[in-house]
Formats: structure tokens, sequence, C-alpha cells
């Protein structure tokens, strides 16, 4: 039998007679309309198992549903005419560590971005993990690109002045039964997957790391060196570090067109005007599959998958360990899932996120959140460190993971279009892997364009000082030097206003007090910007040389001050 | 390093009613990390403080002033736009760090005064979902805009909560010229005090919608609209009772939490019912050495009540004892939401102590008793107690042993 009849046997006996197949080389295309999202993602996970294709494109179509995509309003020409060698679409971890790379290189690049700042989807959206990748699987591009990131990681943020914490992470089990069993599947995963730190920890080794720890927690797997990061200062350290090396970002870009001839893109058109690459870049997260669309390179698709994480007050830290810890029930570990459980992860800022959870959804922008969630997440967190109170609650926010069918990384070129290198599909462990996956687009965008390395690369890109972590000494010798460093602006996270006034004016600039906010936490704490958000906006006005009514909170019309004369 | 008798931590009410008391007779040291003394005052322009201080109406500033003019009359050292980053508490001393603009400088102090205050709870804190628009504000941040700023940040208004600050912005954003929708509130009776329904909402018929809350908000950059729905007695929405209000803005006056971070870095035990620091009757914390005052001790509704524990605070501190402390609890019933203080030191004066309680739902014609050892201390009859309107006693305790408040019906 033709592989395509057995797909269509397959999906028959499911009852899916009204889905259309057709087969393009080693690609299946499914499409049709029906009513229920979670049965069209079944579907594609369905064909996916067989791996009788490598990758399935999913068209099938949620009847009734208009996609809601946030587009800029802006439209001028300040792009019209541009001639790159890379362009790079989108301004997430995964285009930023791209750019970088490609900055040492002799070649121009250009990297475009929707939004009005980087990491704004995903790439902020997330709990900041450094894994260590026990789940991954052999042989897959998540572990290849896991285990290369593991290598450079610590000497790439310490380049960049980003902080990274290798404070371990800890897998809990509830019954001793299953110690064996876990002693020899770990021994032989962590081998297979190059992990050469990991211990099985008693309950009592665990007490000692973790007081609070539950009753129902029996033993557990420590591994010393998964560690965090902080997502979004990561994305704009690696973009600042390749802007300081010739690269540029724009900013409210977004891609509408591209003109593909001879299965070679001519131009992309933007709402700043016409784009001339050698090559572009795809990295453009849940609309990866869109961007490959519209460059006649089309063979996967993108499923949004939605988490919800719940960010604790600096306080309950110090009621927990330095490590995170993550729960595992045998019920869970046989069902297949392939975004893990989520945990308890502490941030890098001493903050503690818990969750997240998964939930597949039509819509790639959907960040709303909801009550049902978040008791969801306490619920089930609550089971391992039973004094986690909803109460400490600092604020809660959603993010839409990219995951393909065949749910692994895509880092190559174009499958039918040439000069495209797609970096998709990228998901859990993307964080971690991203430094990698900059490498090996580099690479791939090298061997296209044979232009060779610069001699004269500027590794070293210097982050804001945060003075609240300063020794007395230091931060007394700072203040001397800069009075505003002794100015608290921001009195839930300790922000001073010369660590805002030089966000203001850092490499890449931020267009929006959020902008602030994700470069130095002014506005991030407890008060969420209660107290701060007047000063902050007025420090905005001032260096920007704008009027208050100016100031935007966010993206467009967020305006802060809304004149009721008008 | 410098040395003063009494550090006194946060310039607002409280803080400067302890500073003025405790520089009678000892060495102040006031900090406060604003560029101004008065803390929450300066926003508030509307009347009604000082009728039990100052036995007049005044503004919110114009009672800050008072204040601010009475201290330049003492010794007290002040230093504003200073911003504490840490405080350790040994062998009786305490060692205030702390950051201004000519560096980073430590003071001793033999005793320590938090007048922290308090801040808003934000929507996250109460459970608001849907999207994260521009638009959603406690009441607090937009007395800021308009009264300081100058600044509207909003034009057609719903306000949640009826908590005092959020009546008053009611009627000040009518004033400013804003659309105030509706004020609505998650419990079946106001929370805030009776004069400010009739002055911010009767008046200016804005309606009040008692049991009812928000659910959802929507728009992706500015606030759209809300889902505001009915809720149970329980205060669950109730489903099908939904409905949805377009606005540009959603003001927040959903209370307000002590302010403690200092306080939990010296390990000062929190009460769980005022989530201020639990304190015996000259509201020394269980840190010895260390005293609450004010909103960061327990959320008063009225800036007199405020400077008055100051100066309680400030009285005891200045004598800078270190006697042994012999604290026997206060104990109350559940009609009670809270009694303040929640100990008394038997190695203190135990005559005419201040008590301040709220009752913990609205009772008409009930009888407090306080009672040791089935003895009653006081009785007294309320004919009308509500949660919003805080209760003050004095008290005279002779016995060492603990108390306990009682409320029963009136007969």
């Amino acid at each position: 039998m033709k592989k395509i009849d057995k797909i269509y046997k397959l999906l028959l006996k499911k009852g899916y007679s009204s889905i259309n197949l057709e087969e393009k080389e080693d690609i299946i295309f499914l499409s049709g309309e029906l009513s229920s999202w979670d049965e069209i993602v079944d579907i594609g996970l369905m064909v996916s198992k067989t791996k009788l294709y490598s990758h399935v494109v999913n068209n099938i179509k949620l009847i009734g549903h208009k996609p809601n995509i946030y587009i800029p309003s802006i439209n001028d020409l300040s792009l019209d005419n541009k001639k790159v060698d890379v362009l790079v679409i989108g301004g997430g971890v995964i285009g930023a560590s791209i750019l970088r790379e490609l900055s040492k290189y002799n070649l121009s690049a250009l990297l475009v971005e929707k939004g009005e700042d980087l990491a704004l989807q995903a790439s902020s959206r997330n709990d900041g993990c450094i894994h260590v990748g026990v789940d991954l699987h052999k042989g897959s591009e998540k572990l290849k690109h896991l285990i290369r990131s593991k290598e450079i990681i610590k000497d790439l943020c310490k380049d960049i002045d980003v902080e990274y914490h290798e404070d371990g992470q800890t897998v809990c089990f509830k019954s001793n039964l299953l110690r064996p069993i876990i002693r020899l599947f770990f021994t032989i995963r962590c081998k297979q997957n190059h992990i050469k730190d990991w211990r099985l920890l008693s309950r009592k080794k665990l007490l000692k790391m973790e007081p609070n720890l539950s009753d129902e927690v029996k033993f557990g797997v420590f591994f010393p060196h998964a560690g965090s990061i902080c997502p979004y200062n990561f994305t704009i350290g690696l973009a600042e570090s390749a802007v300081i090396n010739g690269a540029e970002v724009s900013f409210n870009t977004y891609v509408s067109d591209i003109v593909v001839e001879d299965h070679i893109i001519k131009k992309v058109i933007t709402n700043r005007g016409t784009i001339y690459p050698k090559i572009v870049v795809n990295a453009a997260g849940v609309f990866s599959d869109d961007i490959a669309d519209l460059a006649g390179d089309k063979f996967f698709s993108i499923h949004p998958r939605k988490g919800t994480d719940v960010l604790m007050d600096k306080s309950v830290r110090s009621q927990l360990s330095k490590s995170g810890i993550q729960i595992y029930s045998i019920k869970k570990a046989k069902k297949k899932s392939h975004s893990k459980g989520g945990g308890i992860i502490p941030t890098v800022d001493d903050n503690t996120l818990v969750g997240p959870n998964a939930i597949e959804i039509p819509e790639k922008e959907d960040y709303t959140t909801s009550n049902e969630i978040v008791s969801q997440l306490f619920e089930k967190h609550a089971k391992t460190v039973p004094n986690l109170r909803k109460s400490d609650t600092i604020t809660y926010f959603s993010g839409v993971r990219a995951p393909t069918y065949e749910e692994d990384f895509i880092v190559h070129a174009g499958k039918w279009t040439k000069n495209i290198v797609h970096a998709a599909g990228i998901q859990s462990p993307g964080l971690t892997a991203a430094p990698s996956i900059g490498e090996e687009v580099a690479r791939i965008v090298n061997t296209k364009l044979n232009v060779g390395k610069k001699a004269n690369f500027n590794p070293i890109r210097k982050g804001i000082v945060q003075t609240r972590k300063l020794s007395i000494e230091e931060r007394d010798k700072l203040i001397k030097s800069n009075p505003k460093y002794g100015h608290i602006i921001c009195r839930c996270e300790e922000i001073s206003e010369g660590e805002i006034i030089d966000a203001i004016n850092s490499v890449i600039r931020p267009s929006t007090l959020d902008g602030i906010k994700r470069r130095v936490r002014a506005g991030m704490g407890r008060c969420q910007g209660g107290f701060c958000q007047p000063n902050v906006a007025s420090l905005f006005a001032k260096e920007n040389n704008i009027k208050l009514e100016d100031v935007h909170k966010k993206g467009e019309d967020t305006l802060i001050y809304r004149d009721s004369k008008e | 390093m410098e040395n003063f008798d009494i550090i006194v931590i946060g310039g607002g009410p409280g803080g400067l009613a302890a500073s003025i008391k405790a520089s009678e007779n000892t060495k102040v040291l006031l900090i406060e990390r604003e560029n101004k003394l008065g803390g929450i005052l300066k926003q508030c322009i509307h009347d009604g403080f000082g009728v039990t201080k100052f036995k007049e109406k005044l503004s919110g500033p114009e009672y800050a002033n008072r204040e601010i003019e009475k201290l330049k009359k003492t010794n007290v050292t002040v230093l504003k736009n200073t911003f504490v980053t840490n405080i350790t508490s040994e062998n009786n001393e305490v060692i205030v760090t702390f950051a201004n603009e000519n560096g980073v400088n430590k003071a001793k102090g033999k005793k320590l005064i938090l007048a922290t205050g308090c801040r808003e709870r934000t929507s996250k804190q109460i459970s608001i979902h849907g999207t994260n628009p521009t638009g959603v504000m406690t009441a607090g941040q937009a007395q800021y805009y308009i009264n300081i700023l100058g600044k509207m940040p909003c034009k057609e208004v719903v306000i949640l909560g009826s908590g005092d600050i959020g009546l008053i912005m009611a009627r000040r954003l009518t004033l400013e010229g804003a659309h105030v929708k509706g004020v609505y509130e998650v419990k079946s009776t106001p929370s805030g005090l009776s004069r400010n329904i009739a002055q911010c909402l009767t008046d200016f018929n804005i309606p009040l919608y008692l049991s009812h809350t928000v659910t959802r908000v929507f728009g992706k950059d500015r606030l759209e609209a809300i889902e505001v729905a009915k809720v149970d007695n329980k205060m669950n929405p109730i489903k099908g009772s939904e409905e949805i209000i377009k606005c540009d803005s959603l003001i927040l006056s959903v209370g307000l939490i002590p302010e403690n971070e200092l306080a939990k870095e010296i390990n000062v035990p929190l009460n769980r019912f005022t989530k201020g620091p639990d304190v015996d009757q000259t509201f020394e914390t269980l840190v010895n050495n260390v005293y609450s005052c004010g909103n960061a001790m327990h959320v008063n509704d009225l800036a007199d009540y405020v400077s008055e524990s100051g100066e309680i605070a400030a009285n005891d501190a200045s004598k800078l004892l270190n006697n042994k402390r012999d604290l026997k609890p206060v104990k109350f019933d559940s009609h009670f939401g809270y009694v303040v203080p929640s100990f008394i030191d038997f190695h203190k004066s135990t005559e005419k102590m201040t008590f301040y309680f709220r009752a913990r739902d609205e009772y008409k014609d009930k009888t407090l008793l306080i009672k040791q050892k089935g003895e009653v201390l006081l009785k007294r009859r309320y004919s009308h107690l509500r949660p919003p309107e805080m209760e003050k006693i004095l008290l005279t305790v002779k016995n060492n042993d603990e108390i306990e408040f009682i409320l029963e019906d009136t007969k």
C-alpha cells in the first residue's frame, strides 16, 4: 500500500473522511475543515506518529475561527530598497542569537520584528530554565543543540554580561518502589544525553535542600547543572552584542509578503518598504510556518501550545531552596507529553515561578489568563511545597509555544526555496538551545554566502549595572561617581534613577515603559509599578525629549495619559 | 557611622508624629525615600483630615504641612531621597544601611520605629484575568497622576471596590471631566466610610453596585471593556449574570497591604489578621527595640489615628529602656476582624492603653466585653459596627494575665 493510502485508511478508521491528503516528496499535506481544534491537532500528531513522512503540514481549518493577529499600524518607507546580505525575521531569543552569530561574519544583517521591542512573545513568556535535557530523545535536534549550548552558554553570558545561575533542579517522585527503575532509567538516559552530574537523593537529603517539601515526595533526582537565566535580558544582550558588531534591528516591521521566483526569494515586502536580502532567516516563532508559506517553503506546521506561569513574591524564595523543583508521578510519566509538567522554578532575580501548563489553542497570540488555570497550577504544585500561597502572587502571564507536529526543532536550509534558512518549531528547551541554533544557522548562511569570519568581532557587551546586587563598597563608589545611582525610583525592586536612565539610553533603546521594565525591572515588583510608573514615565519623556503625553506603556494605543478635554 | 537614640523609617503621618514626639528628649534620625515628607497625604487633596488631632477639617497636604512645620522646630536629622537597603538588629541595637545621592551609609540606633505605611492591592492579587491591557490601575496611582502631576489617565471609568480611596477618586475623576460609569463592590456592604458614600457617590449620581465583581478584562493594548458579574454569598461569580461594560480604565480600590518588607528582614513576626507586626500596647514588636506604627502596623481609616500610633510608639521608645518583656496575649472572638495590640507587656504601664479593633461583619446592637479570667474589665454598647469603621478604646488592666475581646448581642 502507498504511504498516502495508509494515512487515508488511518483517518477513515478514526472517522475523519472529509480530510484531504496530498503528498510532495517526504511531506504530507492535510486540508479540510473541522469544528474542534483538539481534533485538528490530534490528527496532525497522529499522522506524524506514523513516521511515514518527515513532516506534516496541517492545513485543516477550524470552522468559524478568524485568526486575530497583531499587525503594526505604522506605514513608511524607512527600509525601502534596503539591500542586505541576511534578513532575520523575528526578534525573539532565536532571532537575536542568530543575529549575533551572523555579526561574526563579513556580511550585513538586518533583523525585523513586528512588535515594538525584542522578546515580546515566547522569549519573555517562559520560565527562564536552562535545562540539562534529561527528557530529550536520542538523535533529536533538540538534544544536539542542547548539548552544544551547554558547552558555550556560560562563557557567552559572561561576554554579554547576562546573569546566569546554576542552582540545579530536582525531579521528585512519590513512590520508593520506583527507585530501582528510575536509577536504571536515569543511568542510561544521562549517559546518552551527556549529563555527567546527577544524583539520586533520598527524602532525608531532599529535606536538607528543601525543608518545606510535601510528605508525598519520597525521593528525587538532582541535576546540579540545571540553571536559570532572564530570558528577555538574554535576548536583549544577544541583539545588542550583534548591533555593537554592525548588525541592524528594525521594530514595528511586519513581513506581509515574500516574492519568490524560480525558488529564490527576490524581495521581502514590509510595512516599512521593500527589502532585498540575499538570504532570509526564518526565526518567526509561532509564525514561522506562515513565513515559510510566504516563501513557498511550507513543509511543516506550527500548532500553538499555550502555557501560564504565576510569578511569586520574592519573600517566597527565602522559604524555598535555591534550586527548582519538578514533581513527577508515574501516571504522568506514562502519558506522552511534549512539554514537561512544570514546576516551582527560581528566577535569577529571586522570584519564584509556578507553572507552566500546556494547552493546544488555535490562536497564535492568545496571551489571556484565567482563574481556573491559575488555581489548577497552585493545586498541582502545592503538592510539592504545601506552603505555596496564592496570596503571594505578584502577577501571572501566558505564553505560546511553537511546536511542529514532529515536536522537534527545524534548523536547516529551505526545502524548496534556496535562499531561506529556517529556525522553526523552537519550543522548550529552545531558550537553552538558542546559542547553538545561532551558530548552526550562521554556519548554513556562510556556506551559501562564503564570506568568512570577521577579524575584529567584539564579543563583549556591557549590561546595565544592578546597584542592588553590588557590595556596599562598590555601590558607594558608583554613587559617588554618579549620584543618580543613589536615588531609588522603583522601591519594590530597588532600581535607581541611574539604572533607568541607562536603560533608556541603551544600545537598543526601549520605546515604551515596559521596555524599561524588561531591561532593568522598574515596575516588575509587588506594587506592579503603582508607585514608580509616573516617575519612570517622566524620566523616559525627559531623556527622549518628548512630552509626557506621548509616553506609551507598551504597544500602540497605550498612552498613559488621556486628556479628557479632547 | 553616626549614632542615634531613635531611627524612624518613613516620613508619612506616622513617622512624622513619631519623630516629633521622640525628639522631645532623644536624638532622632528620620529616613524618607521620597523627596518630600508627608507620605500619601501629599496626594490626598480632599478634606476631612485632622478632625480628631487638630479639631478642624484639613486637606491631606495641610495636615502634613502642620506636622512638617512642627518637625522643623525640632533637632531631628531628616534624610530625604534616602532608601533603606538593609537593617540588622543585635545586642539591643539596630544598624540601618541606606543609600542616597551621597553614597551608601550606616546609622546606629538604640530603637527603631517602622512607619513604612502600606501599598495597594493590585489587579493580579484579586485574580483579575483576561488580557493585560494599559488602563487597569490602582486608585492611588490614578490619584497621583491627577493630583500631583495634573494629568488625566482615563475618560470612561469603572471603579472596582468601594474602599475610601475608590470613592474619593470617583468624585475626583467626575470633577475632572471623566465619566465614572459605576462603582462595583464584591461584598454586600460598602467598604468605605458612610460619609464618603454620601459625599462622593450619592451627591454625584454615581451608581454603586453591591455584590458585583469584575471577572474579565478585554483589549490587547488599551483596555476596551470589562465583564462584570453578580456574586453569590460566597463571593463567587454567578453564571449567566455577566455583563460587558465598555470603558478605557478600570480603577481598583480593593484593599491595602501593610508594607513590612524591612520588618521581615529582621524577622519581626507578622500578625495574620492585620498583616502588620504583632505588637504590645506601646506598639513595640516581638523583636525588642523595634516598633511599628500607622498603616504598617494595621490599615487605619483616619490619618489622625496614624499620627496617634506614632506618638504612642515614640513615647515608649524614647524612654530608652531595656527591660525584659512579660507578654500576655490579647485574644478575640470570631466577631472581630482584628484587635491591635495583640499583646500586653506587663513590664510596661498598663494604664489607659489604646486598643483599636474592627468588626468582622456589619453588626447591630452589640455589646463589647473585655474579660480577664471571666472578670469583665470593660463593657461598651455599639448600636452599629462596620468593618470599614475602626473603633478605639482605652483600657486599664491591673492583673498580669491574658485578656479577651468578646462581642455579644445587646440584651
